[in-house]
């Protein structure tokens, strides 16, 4: 079991270097100039030259590879070429923000998810089942910035329950204060996935309830709450688990728009800045740091295989 | 029959939704089995046996199926009138079940002991370290070998012999006073089978538990059962202890259920068996259910009268007209070594 985690996690390894590669060489066929911007609007071609000898842009593509690479591995990022801090301070400082968005999101749409999954999936064919499965519809085919709009208008202009925009951190503004600006912004970004997992939750309940064993369960007098949630779920999971974590790269990319829209400084504000910007070192960043994050969480979900189907833990 | 039983099934209707409406494929199923007794229900594949176990459980898909009328009584309850709730707390204890299909009747995700404890903890609440003695105790008593360290294994580490005796553990963990047995043996390898077959009836005779077997191979029932009820399309035709059925069968369809077993069959010439299939529940024919099959039907009578389950002599019942009039005399008979063997020991238990 741990050898198979351990062999996961070296897998790890070569992705980040495919993709750091990948994201390196791109910032390289983008139209613009990582030197001119460095210099500043004013800039005469001469002090274009010398930025371009300073930051190292005048070698050969490989070796620039190679030592942004080496600096990488040793936790530096470089500076972000307009504000001249350093790329990993500015991601340290979005991260949490970014994080607590997409943990929102996520807690909520498995709360979500689950709940109305069990519903629909137990009574297949039932006039709850029927409004589950449409709600599930309805949560897919809606774009989270106009949900987020939506939620905007309603829920914080007009009911006046939820602040309009903004952050404020646990430290700052306490639990509470860090909940309220959170919670429209987890709604809107979480729906999507909420309504994957109502549908993945209700085919593996509707698939699992049909087996023997559940019929055993049941046989030996065991009470339905049993029978669903220890019997029922765990083996519904594993399909539940395995979109979860799909799902997690399409909600850090949904963040990107939601914190746009509640001016939240996440990862996404600083993404959409630095790609406007041009600021090709802390575009990096993010794209390494995300995939990171990406791989993580696809490795938490294959470590969750080896909990839900023991046949696993043997190969 | 003396003494009162501890199963009783009377005129038990079951209907199932289809496309067109309801279908009866159980009509008036009648059965009993006595307390630490062991009763077949024989018959081919749609004749309703299933069906009928499955609703002395209570495990009849809701949706989809319904008992317009009948009793099932357990000493003398009517499980019928009970709801889901109520019936809970007896399945387990009064009532077990196991099933044909060993190999998915597990759930893959726990250990065959947490399986077995559970049940014992949900009925007797026992603490999980009793619950899992207990489990161990029964794995040991079904024939498991090295049971304590094979209780903490999983179900997919055990042959279906194996997994078969799992589930005969988790249903007698808690001591019923009937199991249900669907086809136990059906899915295995035949020298499997007898195994499983001899332990169920070790069973039966040291923890004088009832047990219903529910099958479609005589052998089986020659091996292990007391009394046989046969069904036909969803009717019994044939009630008898299983020495007489065997000797002088009294229903068309019994006999020609026995020249079909494989012992029954001579050296060189083909196997026996009776043509046709179980008619379905939407196109029973007039008259008896069996005619359009029974080598011994009467125009005029077997086509046209409805015939009823009448007690013949003493502890017999039949549902064939000619029988019941006296006309068919001798039906085919066997009488191999199994039947031999089977009274000499009813023989022996009695006295």
């Amino acid at each position: 079991m741990v050898t198979i985690v351990g062999r996961r996690i070296v897998a790890i390894v070569p992705v980040l270097l495919i993709v750091s590669f990948l994201t390196f060489s791109l910032t390289y066929l983008v139209p613009g100039d990582a030197a001119s911007i460095a210099a500043g609007d004013n800039a005469s071609a001469e002090q274009i030259e010398l930025v371009r000898r300073q930051l190292g842009l005048d070698r050969p593509f490989l070796a620039q590879y190679a030592s942004w690479l080496w600096h990488v591995v040793q936790g530096g990022l470089g500076t972000s070429l307009l504000s001249s801090r350093s790329v990993l301070t500015s991601l340290t400082e979005a991260l949490p923000v970014t994080l607590s968005l997409t943990l929102l999101a996520m807690l909520f749409a498995i709360a979500a998810g689950l709940l109305l999954g069990i519903v629909a999936g137990l009574r297949p064919g039932s006039a709850l089942d029927r409004i589950a499965t449409t709600v599930a519809s309805l949560g897919i085919s809606m774009p989270s910035f106009w949900l987020a709009l939506i939620l905007v208008n309603v829920v914080a202009l007009q009911l006046g329950l939820a602040p309009v925009a903004g952050y404020t951190s646990i430290a700052e503004g306490g639990l509470t204060g860090w909940f309220q600006h959170l919670l429209l912004p987890a709604v809107a970004l979480g729906t999507i996935t909420a309504a994957e997992l109502t549908r993945q939750t209700r085919a593996g309940v509707v698939d699992v309830s049909e087996q023997d064993y559940i019929r055993t369960a049941v046989a030996k007098g065991l009470p339905t709450r049993l029978v669903v949630v220890k019997h029922t779920l765990k083996n519904a999971a594993i399909p539940v688990v395995t979109v979860l974590g799909l799902q997690f790269g399409g909600l850090v990319g949904g963040a990107i728009v939601i914190e746009r829209i509640f001016g939240l400084p996440g990862l996404g504000t600083l993404a959409i800045d630095s790609v406007l910007n041009q600021d090709f070192p802390v575009v990096q960043g993010l794209v390494l740091m995300i995939t990171l994050f990406v791989l993580l969480v696809s490795l938490l979900v294959d470590t969750s295989y080896l909990y839900f189907n023991p046949k696993v833990r043997q190969s | 029959m003396s003494p009162e039983p501890l199963l009783r099934i009377r005129d038990l209707r079951i209907e199932f939704a289809d496309d067109d409406g309801w279908q009866r494929v159980v009509d008036g199923a009648h059965l009993d089995v006595r307390p630490g007794g062991a009763r077949a229900l024989v018959g081919e594949s749609g004749s309703g046996k299933t069906v009928t176990a499955l609703a002395v459980m209570g495990l009849l898909p809701r949706r989809h199926s319904r008992i317009p009328t009948g009793r099932i009584e357990l000493a003398g309850q009517n499980l019928l009138d009970l709801t889901e709730r109520q019936l809970r707390p007896i399945r387990g204890t009064e009532l077990a079940m196991i099933f044909q299909e060993p190999m998915t009747s597990l759930n893959p995700a726990y250990t065959v002991g947490e399986q077995i404890a559970e049940t014992v903890r949900v009925h007797t609440g026992a603490s999980r370290k009793d619950a899992w003695r207990r489990a161990v105790e029964v794995l040991g008593e079904v024939g498991i070998p090295a049971a304590a360290r094979r209780a903490a294994e999983y179900p997919h580490t055990f042959s279906g012999g194996m997994r078969q005796r799992v589930m005969i553990a988790m249903a007698i963990s808690c001591r019923p006073k009937l199991l249900i047995a669907d086809e136990p043996t059906t899915a295995l390898d035949v020298t499997v089978q007898a195994a499983i077959l001899a332990l169920l009836r070790e069973l039966q005779e040291t923890t004088s538990m009832a047990v219903l077997l529910v099958t479609h191979d005589l052998g089986v029932v020659a091996d292990f059962c007391d009394d046989v009820t046969v069904m036909y399309a969803g009717q019994p035709v044939e009630e008898a202890d299983t020495v007489e059925l065997f000797a002088s069968p009294r229903h068309p369809y019994t006999s020609g259920l026995l020249r079909a077993m494989p012992q029954s069959a001579h050296p060189g010439l083909d196997l026996s068996s009776i043509p046709g299939v179980v008619p379905r529940a939407d196109r029973m024919p007039p008259g008896c259910r069996f005619h359009p099959r029974c080598s011994h039907a009467q125009e005029g009578l077997c086509d046209i009268v409805e015939p009823d389950l009448l007690p013949l002599d003493g502890t017999r019942a039949s549902r064939c007209l000619r029988i019941q009039r006296g006309e068919l005399d001798e039906l085919s008979r066997i009488v191999d070594d199994r039947v031999v063997a089977a009274r000499a020991d009813l023989d022996r238990r009695s006295s």
